[in-house]
């Protein structure tokens, strides 16, 4: 029936009624007036029982199909025709009723009507059936009459007051425990037959559904209860399985991140109304994470610049879904952060390794580069060193390799290498940069120092005339050769081993030469040749045509040189070249050794075998054939020399000893300013300033105490054993 | 004391080869011994103690005191309770300035009577370190560190601790067995300084005894790292009892 004839008809009736009555506006005022309002109102009370007692005969009577319905009519009818009656006495509502203390007449309708037919025992539950099963229905995908629900609902709202709630006794209790149970059975025959993100689709809609019907026809009141009881059966109650299960859980769509993207924005938008599961998803990123991590170093970190490639990927991998799926969360980036620390801190080749590939991109992997390109690549690296904890032992490492590189040339670009420090200085400050930029200073001064020592040389008298052998010595034609040096300056650069060897006569007088222009340029300094380093471009001639171009090391240089005051078949004992090329002997196997493999027979030895002996001689090889017209010799590996850096898994005692000092300097420092301090605050302290460049054990501050203690920088205080105090 | 630590043979022998030559000064002494005992009036005076080579009374002239006094020098920390008093500053000697206070010092017996060796033995039970409360006995404790010390070393012998410390502490500790056990496990070269030293006591004084450890923290533990071991090595013993 359309609306307003049901109204129209309402109201029709409701007049019918009040007529029927007899009550007339101005006879309810005359009989409150006289004081006879308790006549009226006992008349109007017994007056609409009697009508609600017949309106509940019908309503019993209907069918369960019509009973919603026909509710919904009467209540409506009831409305309008209670309305009427209060405007009627509405004298006697403002007079009698306040001072007799009874209810308005229009609660007093209410009430009746909840009494008799709301309530009534074969009104009540059935009616209350009869809207969860319509709920039911719309869940299982039927239509139903939201306006006949927004009726009842409405009414049950309007029929509670002093005190009790009809609809939450009557409707919502029983609602929310269906609703519990529905989805409770639901969710679990669900996820039991399908995967984890068709299950997320599914509760998605559900959700939504769910939240519209409040709208639809529940009282607002009911939402939150609603929603909480909707995430808990779907959410919560499955958040740990959702995680963890093999059907594709949160586990498996981090794997796949790449194409899962939409199914973890999905779970984190779900698991964000539930906030307390979020914290297992967290976690379950961390761990995911950190085991990736672990995994990792297992797999790759043997082979560094590959492991950073990885790592580096891996972080990208991960920082997207952070992004995209956690929706840029603080706290899962903070988890993604730690995850990193905690894997990448555990084992100290993670440094080595950094260290590694920056070396690869500043040697050849910024070849063709752009600026933005090499600045990108930075700082993709800057991130990872942000990770490390142990930032002193990355220092070691990263001078040795930038000595390797700037002394071999084999660094792409300057402006690269400047940049890098740049990033270091900003991320650690300036103190930490200091010697690296210092050899790189070291590197350009030397650059000018050549340039103005070739034009020095340029205004000398050519050196044919200076050198004369009036004396007639035995000193040979004193050929001088060219000779580019660089200058390091000791404090900046790794330690280098400083025994020297005796060098052959024209390379001497090169170096004389430079040093006594150096030195005039700079006095006060000393200069130290070290030999250990270096390389020799050496002609050669093993026969009439085969003629050629030999680099060599410095060492090199001086055993070959004394093959040239030898007739050709000449041999030279092992004990002959130590003596007169003084180079240390480990050096000079090793050295000596390389001039001998197959691949470059300079030199021929006696004794077979790859090894040399003790009485081992050597002569240079006639027959040495190569294609090549210029040759570079390289230098045999030996594995009694120090590992390579990257292999151990050990702090390098240096950066021990390194720390060892910084700590006993912090504590002094922090035991000055403050002249006493409770150990507790003294380790935190001291911990505070050390840990931009290491984090310091607990434990090894506590021996830098013990040592001040003993040196008697520090004392216990008598009163306090935990108190410091600081002995001036 | 120097006479226990005969017993424990390194460094005795150590200290005794040190100086071979004061051995002649001391035989008149060691003559004069049996006419002491008779003569318990004798005067407390530097000169007979001292050794005229070092100008200081050494162990050898404490023992001869211990000697008139009846006492046995190598187990009774009365005699180290009066070098104490006596304010001695350097490792096993007394000056002469020091030696003075015998008079001047209102801690011992000597004070405001006649410096004689009998006065001194009249009142030698006052000299008891018992009788000190804990405030008083640390600095005491710590002067039997400072005065068993070799010379300006800054720490005690393994050995010697091992002796010295027992003695010293007596029943104010109740973990001096344990820690005895733990020293024992240390090399022979292994060295006590003085913070380790004082630190027992104060430790003692703090934390009770095994296997509970009360007030014992080993988070935050801002004793010495050989306490930290100590009581490590006592609950890994408990373990495996």
């Amino acid at each position: 029936m359309p609306p307003f004839c049901h109204l129209k008809n309402c109201t029709g009736r409701a007049h019918t009624f009040v007529q029927a009555s007899q009550i007339s506006p101005r006879n309810a005022y005359n009989l409150v007036l006289h004081k006879h309002g308790d006549l009226l109102y006992t008349g109007i009370q017994e007056t609409v029982r009697t009508r609600l007692r017949s309106v509940m005969e019908d309503v019993i009577r209907s069918p369960d199909d019509q009973l919603l319905s026909q509710v919904c009519v009467q209540w409506k009818e009831h409305q309008v025709t209670m309305v009427m009656v209060r405007d009627i006495l509405m004298y006697m509502d403002r007079t009698y009723v306040p001072q007799s203390k009874k209810m308005t007449v229009y609660d007093l309708g209410l009430w009746a009507f909840r009494e008799t037919i709301v309530r009534h025992e074969l009104v009540r539950e059935r009616l209350r059936k009869l809207l969860l099963a319509n709920i039911r229905s719309e869940r299982l995908g039927q239509l139903i009459d939201h306006n006949s629900m927004r009726c009842a609902l409405n009414m049950l709202t309007e029929l509670g007051g002093d005190g009790s709630s009809i609809y939450e006794e009557d409707f919502e209790l029983f609602f929310l425990e269906d609703t519990c149970r529905f989805y409770r059975c639901e969710s679990r025959l669900f996820l039991s037959e399908h995967s984890c993100p068709d299950y997320l689709r599914k509760i998605e809609s559900r959700i939504t559904e769910e939240m519209k019907r409040v709208p639809n026809y529940l009282h607002a009141s009911t939402r939150p209860k609603l929603k909480h009881i909707v995430e808990h059966e779907l959410i919560s109650a499955h958040a740990s399985t959702l995680i963890g299960s093999k059907k594709i859980g949160f586990s498996t769509l981090l794997k796949e991140s790449e194409y899962k993207m939409d199914d973890l924005r999905r779970m984190y938008a779900l698991f964000l109304q539930a906030p307390a599961t979020l914290d297992m998803l967290r976690t379950a990123l961390y761990e995911h994470a950190r085991t990736a991590g672990r995994l990792l170093i297992i797999d790759q970190i043997k082979e560094p610049i590959g492991f950073v490639r990885s790592l580096l990927a891996l972080r990208t991998k991960y920082k997207k879904v952070v992004y995209i799926a956690f929706q840029r969360e603080t706290l899962a980036q903070k988890k993604l952060k730690e995850a990193f620390d905690s894997f990448l801190n555990a084992d100290i080749r993670c440094a080595s390794s950094l260290v590694a590939y920056i070396d690869e991109l500043m040697r050849t992997g910024f070849k063709g580069s752009t600026e933005s390109e090499v600045e990108h690549e930075l700082d993709k690296v800057i991130v990872i060193f942000r990770y490390l904890q142990d930032k002193d032992i990355f220092e070691v490492f990263y001078k040795q390799y930038l000595a390797k590189r700037l002394l071999n040339r084999r660094s792409t670009s300057s402006e690269a290498e400047r940049q890098m420090l740049a990033k270091l200085k900003s991320e650690c400050g300036y103190q930490y940069t200091t010697k690296l930029e210092g050899m790189l200073t070291d590197i350009r001064f030397s650059r000018n120092t050549m340039e103005k020592y070739a034009a020095h040389q340029d205004r000398l008298p050519p050196t044919s005339e200076v050198r004369s052998n009036a004396s007639g010595s035995e000193s040979d034609t004193k050929e001088s050769c060219d000779m580019e040096v660089t200058v390091l300056t000791s404090g900046y650069w790794p330690p280098q081993s400083i025994v020297s060897c005796a060098i052959p006569s024209h390379a001497a007088a090169a170096a004389g030469d430079f040093q006594s222009f150096y030195l005039e340029q700079h006095s006060g300094r000393k200069l130290t040749w070290l030999t250990g380093s270096g390389t020799a471009e050496l002609k050669a001639s093993f026969s009439a045509t085969a003629k050629h171009e030999l680099n060599v090391s410095t060492y090199q240089m001086c055993i070959l040189s004394q093959f040239n005051k030898l007739n050709c078949r000449a041999e030279l004992s092992l004990q002959e070249i130590i003596d007169v090329t003084k180079i240390p002997h480990i050096e000079l196997k090793r050295h000596l050794v390389s001039l001998c493999t197959p691949k470059h027979r300079i030199l021929q030895k006696k004794s077979k075998g790859k090894g040399l002996s003790n009485d081992d001689s050597f002569q240079v090889n006639e027959l040495f054939l190569s294609k090549l017209k210029r040759i570079r010799v390289p230098l045999v590996a030996m594995r009694e020399i120090t590992p390579h850096p990257h292999q151990t898994d050990h702090i390098p005692a240096a950066v021990q000893e390194d720390r060892r000092h910084l700590c006993e300097a912090t504590v002094v420092r922090i035991m000055k300013a403050r002249k006493q301090a409770k150990h507790n605050d003294l380790i935190a302290e001291v911990t505070r300033q050390l840990n931009q460049r290491f984090y310091p054990q607990p434990q090894s501050i506590k021996k830098c105490i013990e040592s001040l203690l003993e040196r008697e920088y520090l004392e216990r205080s008598s009163q306090d054993p935990r108190m410091y105090i600081y002995l001036a | 004391m120097a006479p226990k630590r005969k017993a424990a043979a390194k460094p005795a022998s150590a200290k005794k080869a040190k100086k071979p030559a004061p051995k002649k000064p001391a035989s008149p002494r060691g003559k004069a011994k049996p006419a002491a005992a008779a003569a318990p009036t004798q005067a407390l005076d530097f000169a007979t103690y001292a050794d005229p080579e070092e100008g200081f009374v050494t162990f050898e002239g404490l023992e001869v005191l211990a000697d008139r006094l009846g006492i046995d020098a190598s187990s009774d920390t009365k005699l180290l309770a009066l070098c104490w008093r006596l304010g001695a500053e350097k490792p096993g000697a007394l000056s002469e300035e020091e030696w003075d206070r015998f008079a001047s010092s209102p801690h011992l017996p000597t004070h405001g009577k006649p410096l004689t060796v009998q006065t001194l033995k009249a009142g030698w039970a006052s000299l008891d370190p018992n009788f000190l409360d804990n405030a008083e006995f640390r600095p005491f404790f710590k002067f039997c560190f400072e005065f068993n010390r070799e010379g300006t070393k800054r720490f005690l012998e393994r050995d010697t601790a091992l002796a010295l410390l027992p003695l010293c502490i007596e029943d104010r500790s109740k973990h001096t067995l344990n820690f005895l056990e733990f020293l024992e496990t240390k090399p022979e070269d292994f060295k006590i300084n003085r913070d380790q030293w004082c630190s027992f006591l104060d430790f003692s004084l703090a934390v009770g005894p095994a296997p509970e450890f009360d007030g014992w923290d080993s988070e935050e533990s801002s004793w010495p790292i050989l306490i930290d071991e100590y009581v490590e090595f006592v609950q890994e013993k408990l373990k495996e009892t």
